[in-house]
């Protein structure tokens, strides 16, 4: 019985994969998409007609590269695991080979590149003699490295996949694939000279993949355009950017949208016009936060362009995030995988080196720290925002004190967790556009809520557009992101985990704890121990639960040494003490 | 057989540990040997980590090893390090902890000791960025706190009898609650522990009253008049954990400091000098952060400033050049 035979043209899941093509896939919802994908998986688990199941899993596995261009990497790995399910229980050595390469991409996708390593090595071993299966897991391993932020191994994956397709025939593709990822890890460890070459040797090579893969031409051009501005020639690079916009245009996929946006973004830096090139990076970083996969990319790029562009304290802060992403993510798959954690944590000294060496240039670059200009009038705009939510409008300052406590308690330093508390003070700021009418319209209209939390956040952001200023650029931050919610529920959607920034984090636990204790925004009002306990049911959901932790510890230290009654039923007195004691200058900061 | 055994000791110290090795306390090799008690204790200590021993039992134990059969018994492990924050750069020869105990805080530290404390350039680059104003009052709070966080360091707790027996305590501590916890600290530490109870229990009261905030303050208070007046080790421990909690830095400095007296008080020398060694990791530390922000209060050129001798002939050989 052949496998077409099997399935009828009609059959759910068949229509279901058929349907799901790039553009569909940028258009569907989360749970759209996990409707679609329901008798896909039903199919792959059904324990009888063992025939329909395979054939559906072949289909499937080949729509992992559409899901891979769209971002949808989470939705994909649930079929992808359900197909490698399937092929082990069948025996089937290629397709099991297939599952695993395709989990392992998406698990790189998702940012666990240990997973990731650990699925493409499996496969590897499936491959046995056959090369271009083999070559093809050597370019995946090394797109795993890179999402780890490995180059430098990441690199010699890509030459280890040249070296064993060297001499087989029909092995183009491949080839391709090879030269236009190995460009990209010889510029990111300086050598770009030898990437330019491997470039022009993709590009020589592309003939119709352009069009097949129109993915990695537009990758193929963006590490074109950063070679060629790398190595001093920013007029050559124009023709590329433009391939690079037209290719984004016609995919209209964010990660398409990001790469063209950071190559445009480069392009602009070098030919000096900053403003705009900076905009762009900007635009670029928001939409990259959803997709774990290419945030480290895209912060790495950030930082270097604005390295460029001469801000100093901003690369830094960028860093600093940077390092944050990549060892958190490190550290987050090492505890998942203890037998791969001994290479986690060589890559990670490597990186550490690295960063260090870029962080010393960039502090030996800095000048004195001072206040923001135009601070006092932003600060005042702040209280301005609180008292349209509560008559005393001393919410912002509550919450500035009690972020720059858990900053401290987290291990912050001191200096840090100052600013973080004065950028905190205005989360709120883009309440001053939010009209009246919505206020009170809430009761009646329940989605008034989220249009307020929309409004306030767009408006803040564009109050606070003129970052130049380190404090300023993370209260843009906080505003930013102080409604996303740790599983990706919040707004901005599908920013989770520790692809929200840090300042924002904290920030919503400080901020929630405040509002359950006053009763703000139709909250009913909590004592002490109740609005603790509220934070806790919350934590992994909505906020980190790592810094509710360290919140609750340290608001339990300070309320034990001020002796107040935790769980008096009016709780403010007590609420105002607390706060002036972390707020108050003593000498300490 | 390592190579302690072999090093040849001074006769001093050879003499130290004949008298160990016969049980005679610090005192008595002290007054045998014509040096003050605390001088001795110093010594006793060189000599330890010399041979390499954590304590007097096993110094007894070494000397008796060698004179037994002429070979030491395997070293114990060398003492941990008090686990610093960052990798502190310790001045070569004897470690930070040994300056301490020889000299006292504030002589080790140097001009490091500005990092640390209340009020030092921590708070100060803090005050800048607050935009907070430096006027005549905040630099008269700032430097009665940095005389008695030198004080502190010094191991002057005289200093805090003639404030307190001049009246200066009740005025001080109703100004700034960061004071009074380091001139309770001073008091208690000096041996002075019915002012200064006297004052906490005062403090206590008036925070009933008014709207005062030193909650952390209070507890590091009580925490040294208990760890000064008793043996406890409850009171050891609450100091212990005033000294390691990260929400007040400056605070946390003073509480070290104060762990470092209680410890050297007790003679517990290795303790007090894995406590200074802490101490100074704050400090580099502090300096690191500092640093990273682009604060540098130390920074200054290294370029040495030509004698006036030379500039003369410099100018001298100039004009003739030009001549």
């Amino acid at each position: 019985m052949s496998p077409d035979t099997a399935l009828r043209e009609d059959d759910p899941a068949l229509e279901a994969l058929r349907s799901l093509d790039v553009r569909a896939l940028a258009g569907l919802g989360r749970e759209e998409l996990a409707q679609r994908l329901a008798p896909v998986i039903a199919a792959l688990r059904d324990p009888v007609d063992r025939a329909r199941s395979a054939r559906v899993a072949d289909l499937a596995l080949r729509s992992v590269q559409p899901f891979h261009t769209a971002a949808r990497g989470g939705e994909a790995l649930l079929l992808a695991r359900a197909a490698l399910a399937f092929a082990q229980e069948l025996g089937d050595a290629v397709l099991q080979r297939r599952a695993h390469s395709a989990c392992g991409v998406l698990c790189a996708d998702m940012g666990d590149a240990l997973a990731a390593i650990e699925h493409q090595v499996e496969a590897l071993r499936l491959a046995g003699d056959d090369r271009v299966a083999a070559s093809g897991t050597w370019i995946n391993i090394g797109f795993a490295m890179s999402a780890a932020g490995h180059m430098p191994m990441a690199g010699r994956c890509y030459e280890r996949a040249l070296a064993v397709i060297e001499g087989a025939g029909s092995s183009l593709d491949v080839r391709y694939r090879a030269l236009m990822n190995l460009a990209n890890a010889q510029f990111e460890a300086g050598d770009y000279e030898d990437g330019l070459v491997s470039a022009r040797v993709a590009l020589a090579n592309e003939g119709v993949f352009a069009q097949r893969e129109p993915m990695a031409a537009l990758r193929l051009r963006r590490n074109m355009v950063r070679l060629l501005v790398a190595a001093g020639r920013v007029e050559d690079a124009e023709p590329y950017v433009l391939d690079a916009t037209l290719l984004a245009e016609r995919l209209r996929t964010p990660p398409a949208l990001i790469t063209a946006s950071l190559t445009r973004a480069i392009y602009d830096l070098a030919s000096g016009d900053s403003d705009l090139g900076l905009t762009r990076l900007d635009a670029a970083l928001a939409q990259a936060r959803e997709l774990p996969g290419l945030l480290r990319d895209t912060l790495a790029s950030v930082v270097r362009a604005e390295e460029m562009a001469g801000n100093t304290e901003r690369a830094l802060l960028r860093l600093n995030e940077l390092s944050d992403v990549v060892y958190g993510t490190a550290v987050a798959a090492a505890k998942r995988h203890i037998e791969l954690a001994s290479i986690a944590e060589r890559q990670h000294a490597e990186h550490a080196h690295a960063q260090e060496q870029v962080r010393a240039r960039l502090i030996s670059k800095l000048g004195t720290p001072a206040q923001p200009d135009g601070w006092n009038t932003l600060a005042r705009m702040g209280v301005t925002a609180s008292i349209r939510m509560e008559p005393s409008g001393m919410h912002c300052k509550r919450v500035g004190a009690l972020a720059k406590a858990l900053a401290m308690a987290s291990g912050a330093p001191a200096l840090e967790a100052l600013e973080i508390g004065l950028a905190c003070e205005l989360h709120d700021i883009g309440m001053v556009s939010v009209p009246e009418e919505l206020f009170r319209m809430r009761a009646s209209h329940p989605e008034m809520d989220r249009i307020i939390v929309e409004r306030h956040v767009r408006a803040g952001a564009e109050i606070l557009a003129q970052d130049e200023h380190p404090r300023i650029f993370l209260a843009r931050e906080v505003v930013r992101y102080h409604h996303a919610h740790w599983d990706g529920s919040g707004h901005p959607s599908q920013v989770a985990g520790a692809r929200i920034p840090f300042a924002a984090r904290v920030c919503a636990v400080a901020d929630a704890y405040d509002d359950f204790l006053c009763g703000t925004r139709g909250k009913q009002r909590r004592t002490m121990d109740e609005a603790l306990a509220h934070l806790r049911a919350f934590a992994g959901s909505r906020y980190d639960p790592e810094l509710v932790g360290l919140f609750e510890t340290m608001v339990r230290a300070e309320t034990d040494d001020l002796g107040l009654d935790t769980s008096a039923p009016k709780g403010m007195e007590n609420f105002q003490q607390l706060v002036s004691a972390l707020a108050e200058d003593r000498g300490f900061v | 057989m390592t190579h302690t055994s072999q090093k040849t000791l001074d006769p001093r110290s050879e003499r130290m540990l004949e008298l160990l090795a016969e049980g005679a306390s610090a005192r008595i090799i002290a007054k045998k040997l014509g040096y003050s008690e605390g001088t001795m204790r110093v010594y006793l200590h060189n000599l330890y980590r010399a041979i390499g021993v954590r304590n007097k039992t096993e110094a007894v134990i070494w000397q008796l090893g060698r004179t037994r059969d002429g070979t030491s018994p395997a070293p114990t492990l060398p003492r941990p390090s008090a686990a610093p924050v960052a990798q502190p750069v310790l001045p070569a020869g004897p470690g930070f902890g040994d300056m301490a105990l020889a000299e006292d805080l504030y002589t080790a530290l140097g001009v490091m000791s500005g990092f640390i404390g209340p009020y030092g350039h921590v708070w100060e680059a803090g005050a800048k960025l607050k935009g907070a104003p430096l006027d005549e009052k905040m630099l008269l709070q700032r430097s009665q706190s940095r005389l008695l966080w030198r004080a502190l360091l010094k191991g002057d707790f005289a200093y805090g009898k003639l404030l307190h027996d001049d009246g200066h305590v009740e005025r001080i501590a109703a100004q700034s609650a960061t004071d009074a916890a380091t001139i309770a600290c001073l008091l208690a530490l000096g041996g002075y522990s019915t002012a200064a109870s006297r004052l906490v229990s005062s403090l206590g009261d008036r925070r009933r009253g008014a709207a005062a905030i030193a909650g952390r303050e209070m507890s590091l208070m009580r925490a040294v008049c208990e760890a000064a007046e008793s043996n406890a080790q409850t009171a050891l421990d609450a100091l212990h954990a005033l000294a390691s909690d990260g929400r007040a830095p400056a605070l946390r400095h003073v509480a070290i400091a104060a762990l470092f007296h209680v410890f050297r008080s007790r003679k517990l020398d290795e303790a007090a000098g894995q406590t200074a060694d802490a101490l100074w990791a704050e400090a580099e530390t502090a300096r690191q952060q500092l640093d990273a922000m682009g604060v540098r209060p130390l920074a200054r050129t290294a370029k040495l400033p030509a004698p006036a001798e030379a500039r003369e002939n410099a100018t001298i050989r100039k004009a003739a050049l030009t001549r």
